[in-house]
């Protein structure tokens, strides 16, 4: 097969998989819309607390600022872990997985039919944190104030979540770790490496693991561009690990992917349960 | 007896799966320190623990402790009721509990009893360490008394949690995904996270209709005062919050009756 009908294979592929989700989350089932007032309401539980430690003096738009950028970073960690990690693991539940790697196709197939899907379910579900942050405490204030910095930053923080997503996906169908270590995981995670906080609050040992980690440096790029903290490396070295880190990491993610995937083949499927 | 013999082998159900899978206990265990950690941390850098104190009257730590402790006890003890149905009809075990002869009422109400247990592991290994660390043997009898409210707590909710459960699956499809909206909207009217007096009237008024809510005020109460509430306070709010599970009893029979009769007359599907 040549190279431009490989690439015709994989986009109709990707495209079969974007519409069967859609059909199936967006128009046969409410689903999609139902699960979005369930994420409001948790995220109600965690975001009510969270005003009875603001300074009478803040103003309440910039702690709903920070609020909503925090939010915001943690719900792309929570889309790479549950949409992109786990969907490994859940298609193997269901069988589909075991079909596509017989058919020869890639897997990656089903991620480019899914991330369309991710992008307008991170969007929406954004939005309803604007209006409920700005029902219950105030309207987010959102100014880029470095518009390129803005976009590495987000840039860098797709391919981080990216190769993260790999390592956990691979993990999941090549051992029997059950979905509470994940859900674990997904906590940790975002308070473990910066991504909800910015680095100059962290102490001083956390600071160190999350700058030692690929996740802090996306993170504290898109708070920074958004005025909302100070870089705590010079801009220039925080731009070049932004750029460089990220990218070493997608390619070890992809390796182990690749490792991984040859051990489910070579071994088989380490469990059947889905949680 | 054949309460008994449910009570056991729901017990045997429960803890089976709990010991097999020790991964989840774990997690379980962990649950109170992320969401406390998570909250704190997230708080402290839109605002400070002193604010928190001045505003609510409490240690930071101790509250979120509880509150998570709290949550986690009451949605471990009635979750599982709340699923029942829906997860009975998804694995196809619904027509065998509903041809059993023991009532589906009575299994659903036996369900929380094993689970109360769980009350002591967390308690054990959240709230002990932690207030014995702020407030040393006072702390000790604190999260000793937050320990059994909590369980009370749980317990009281069971017959709402059978009603809404049972309505749910009756008048709506879809009804999982309704139910996780359910789920922590009740969590949060309860005022675990964010105390009843600081919510909005109308919000209060639903508030105090949940059995649990009046439970989980007496142990805010007690963690802001520091001592032990005055009996007839405890009386009241333990009064009304029993009140008003055994008020829900009926209802939720009725509910679980209506829902078993719709299924044989409908069938259930696959």
């Amino acid at each position: 097969m040549s190279f431009p009908e490989k690439v015709r294979l994989f986009a109709n592929s990707a495209k079969v998989v974007f519409v069967s989700y859609v059909k199936a989350e967006l128009l046969r089932s409410k689903g999609f819309f139902l699960g979005l007032i369930s994420m409001a309401t948790w995220l109600a539980i965690l975001m009510l607390p969270m005003t009875l430690f603001r300074n009478p003096e803040t103003p309440a738009s910039i702690i709903s600022t920070y609020a909503f950028v925090g939010i915001a970073i943690f719900q792309a960690y929570s889309v790479s872990t549950w949409d992109w990690g786990w969907e490994l693991r859940d298609s193997l539940f269901r069988g589909v997985l075991e079909n596509v790697i017989i058919s020869g196709s890639s897997i990656f197939v089903m991620y480019v039919g899914i991330i369309p899907m991710t992008i307008s379910w991170l969007a929406l579900s954004l939005s309803i944190t604007y209006l409920m942050l700005s029902a219950l405490i105030a309207p987010p204030i959102i100014q880029v104030t470095n518009p390129a910095l803005f976009l590495l930053g987000l840039f860098s923080l797709m391919i981080v979540l990216f190769a993260y997503a790999m390592i956990l996906g691979s993990t999941l169908i090549a051992s029997g770790t059950s979905g509470a270590v994940v859900e674990f995981v997904s906590w940790i995670l975002p308070i473990a490496t910066g991504g909800i906080t910015p680095l100059t609050n962290l102490p001083p040992t956390m600071r160190l693991i999350a700058l030692l980690t690929p996740f802090s440096y996306p993170a504290e790029l898109f708070r920074y561009s958004l005025g909302l903290t100070t870089l705590i490396l010079p801009e220039e070295i925080m731009t070049a690990v932004s750029t460089a880190y990220p990218t070493a990491f997608l390619a070890l993610g992809y390796l182990y992917f690749k490792k991984q995937l040859h051990k489910l083949l070579k071994e088989g499927v380490k469990t059947v349960s889905l949680w | 007896m054949r309460v008994l013999q449910l009570i056991k082998s729901e017990t045997l159900l429960v803890y089976g799966e709990l010991l097999r899978r020790k991964q989840v206990l774990l997690t379980y265990i962990a649950y109170p320190y992320i969401m406390t950690f998570f909250i704190i941390f997230v708080g402290s850098s839109v605002g400070s623990l002193e604010n928190f104190e001045a505003k609510v009257g409490v240690n930071p730590f101790l509250f979120f402790i509880a509150a998570s402790f709290n949550f986690l006890v009451i949605l471990g003890i009635v979750d599982d009721v709340l699923w029942s149905p829906i997860y009975d009809d998804n694995i196809g075990t619904l027509p065998y509990v509903l041809s059993s002869t023991t009532p589906w009422f009575l299994r659903l109400l036996v369900i929380p009893i094993p689970r109360l247990a769980l009350t002591m592991i967390l308690g054990f290994t959240s709230l002990i360490p932690i207030f014995t660390y702020f407030e040393g043997l006072e702390g000790l009898l604190t999260s000793s008394l937050i320990m059994g409210l909590g369980g009370l707590a749980g317990l009281l909710l069971s017959t709402f949690a059978i009603l809404l459960a049972c309505s749910i699956s009756m008048l709506m499809g879809e009804s999982w995904r309704l139910l996780n909206i359910v789920r922590p909207l009740m969590m949060i009217l309860l005022g675990i996270y964010y105390p009843r007096v600081l919510m909005p009237l109308a919000v209060r008024i639903i508030s105090y209709l949940l059995p649990s809510s009046h439970v989980v005020d007496l142990m805010l109460y007690t963690l802001v005062s520091e001592r032990m509430p005055e009996v007839l306070r405890a009386l009241t709010w333990l009064g009304a919050g029993t009140a008003l599970a055994v008020a829900y009893g009926p209802l939720s029979y009725n509910s679980t009756k209506s829902l078993e009769t719709k299924k044989l007359r409908e069938g259930i599907k696959t």
